[in-house]
């Protein structure tokens, strides 16, 4: 019967909600400065941030040309 | 796309008539009784929406790009196509890097799937699909074997021979059953095990080697559209994305959903994880991209412009997590400035919409490919 099958996916609901509201949480001025943080320290080696030297991107160095 | 199974139908009375008076007013009572328990219940998930509303808000203390306004802004970026991928017959619905930095498979609307060598632009494996509309492929960890699938709804792993006698497609193995198509499948940490979402509305994990389904996770309430795997460090968890706004983050060994975050107006199209596994970006058909940290349990940035109008299909971090690479269904990639929320460049070049983008794994260039049927390298 569709009544109670909405009444079981409400109870599933229900406990879902309970669950998630019991997530610890930290305040978002904690969890920001956690991302810049590492942001900061990652950003040496990330060469789309930075850009390397032209050498060493096997992307951006020159390809040698056939002349067929 | 179905409608969301947590609301519950409309309510029908109890069709008695030609039962006797003492059944009906029993089964009357129990319908009364079963409103009632209904209604409660209603009232209870609203309270409950409620309090973790309230409690997400009491963090909220502050705004990440307030938090970033000391750093440094970022420069000019020098960003081109260094290769462009043609080859594919049709739109390239998405593709992945192989570990190896340097190989990438991609899939496409006309049954194709490709492996190619991104240096050389030299296609090395080529296998066509019995279905059209291919909407996922991933590289396995090993570089030794490719999954795809799409609207045959199933995920179909395929091992890379480099004998040229053999066909790739008569070593085809079936892994992943769905009921409706296969919107996106990622290998675990190993060659053994496949995580796949569907239109079905679930997500799934498999075993490789014996296509047995070892955990499904219900609980989206239409077509999942995404999912992505937290940073092997970080643990057992994904993230999935679905035409129901939500996205939602999931434990793989109990199947339970851990935390669901619902801000989007419209489909998810894409998630990512921030690369410390602390957090993660979404891309939607609301033409927003969004940002939503998992300790602090909220969104924390929306990445947004008035000129921007058109949905995001993909999107990926640069190596830092700086970067927020976007790409849209108006043919542009946006690059953001995650901490700080603004746009720093827009990369022209595709002819028609993106519709899959990745980063390589040393993060050195990304892959952007589109429905003008090519992928382009950019760094």
């Amino acid at each position: 019967m569709s009544s109670n099958a909405s009444l079981s996916s409400l109870q599933r609901l229900v406990e879902q909600l309970k669950l998630e509201a019991g997530v610890e949480r930290i305040k978002v001025s904690q969890a920001a400065a956690e991302l810049q943080q590492y942001c900061m320290q990652n950003a040496c080696k990330d060469a789309l941030l930075i850009g390397v030297p032209a050498g060493s991107n096997p992307f951006r160095e020159p390809r040698s040309c056939a002349l067929l | 796309r179905r409608e969301h199974p947590w609301e519950p139908g409309p309510q029908t009375p109890p069709p008695c008539l030609s039962l006797p008076a003492s059944c009906r007013a029993k089964m009357a009572t129990e319908g009364l009784h079963e409103n009632e328990t209904l209604a409660s219940l209603k009232g209870e998930a609203e309270s409950l929406k409620g309090r973790l509303e309230e409690e997400r808000a009491k963090l909220h203390d502050v705004e990440l790009h307030q938090v970033a306004e000391r750093v440094e802004a970022l420069g000019q970026f020098v960003m081109k196509t260094r290769r462009t991928l043609k080859g594919h017959g049709n739109k390239v619905l998405c593709m992945d890097w192989c570990k190896d930095k340097r190989r990438i498979v991609s899939s496409s609307q006309d049954g194709k799937v490709i492996v190619w060598d991104s240096f050389t632009t030299n296609k090395e494996h080529a296998v066509t699909m019995p279905c059209t509309w291919v909407m996922a492929c991933a590289y396995a960890p090993s570089g030794c074997a490719i999954a795809c699938g799409g609207l045959d709804n199933k995920c179909s792993v395929y091992p890379l021979t480099f004998d040229k006698n053999e066909n790739m497609a008569a070593k085809k193995k079936s892994v992943a059953m769905h009921t409706n198509y296969l919107s996106a499948c990622s290998f675990t940490n190993s060659d053994m095990q496949i995580l796949t979402a569907s239109g079905d509305g679930t997500c799934a994990l498999w075993d490789v080697e014996s296509g047995q389904l070892l955990q499904s996770f219900h609980g989206h309430g239409a077509d999942v559209l995404c999912l992505d795997l937290a940073p092997s460090e970080t643990g057992n968890t994904f993230v999935s994305g679905g035409c129901d706004k939500k996205a939602m983050v999931w434990d793989m060994r109990s199947g339970q959903c851990i935390q669901s975050f619902e801000t989007h107006e419209s489909d998810i199209n894409s998630v990512r994880y921030y690369p410390s596994g602390d957090a993660f970006a979404s891309g939607s058909d609301d033409a927003t991209c969004r940002l939503y940290d998992l300790r602090a349990d909220r969104e924390v940035a929306i990445y947004s412009k008035e000129s921007i109008i058109f949905g995001a299909s993909s999107v990926d971090f640069s190596l830092s997590g700086r970067l927020l690479f976007g790409g849209y269904n108006d043919y542009t990639i946006n690059v953001w400035d995650v901490l700080k929320g603004s746009r720093v460049s827009i990369l022209f070049g595709h002819e028609n919409r993106v519709s899959t983008l990745r980063v390589s794994p040393d993060g050195t260039a990304f892959c952007s490919g589109s429905w003008d049927h090519t992928l382009r390298i950019w760094a």
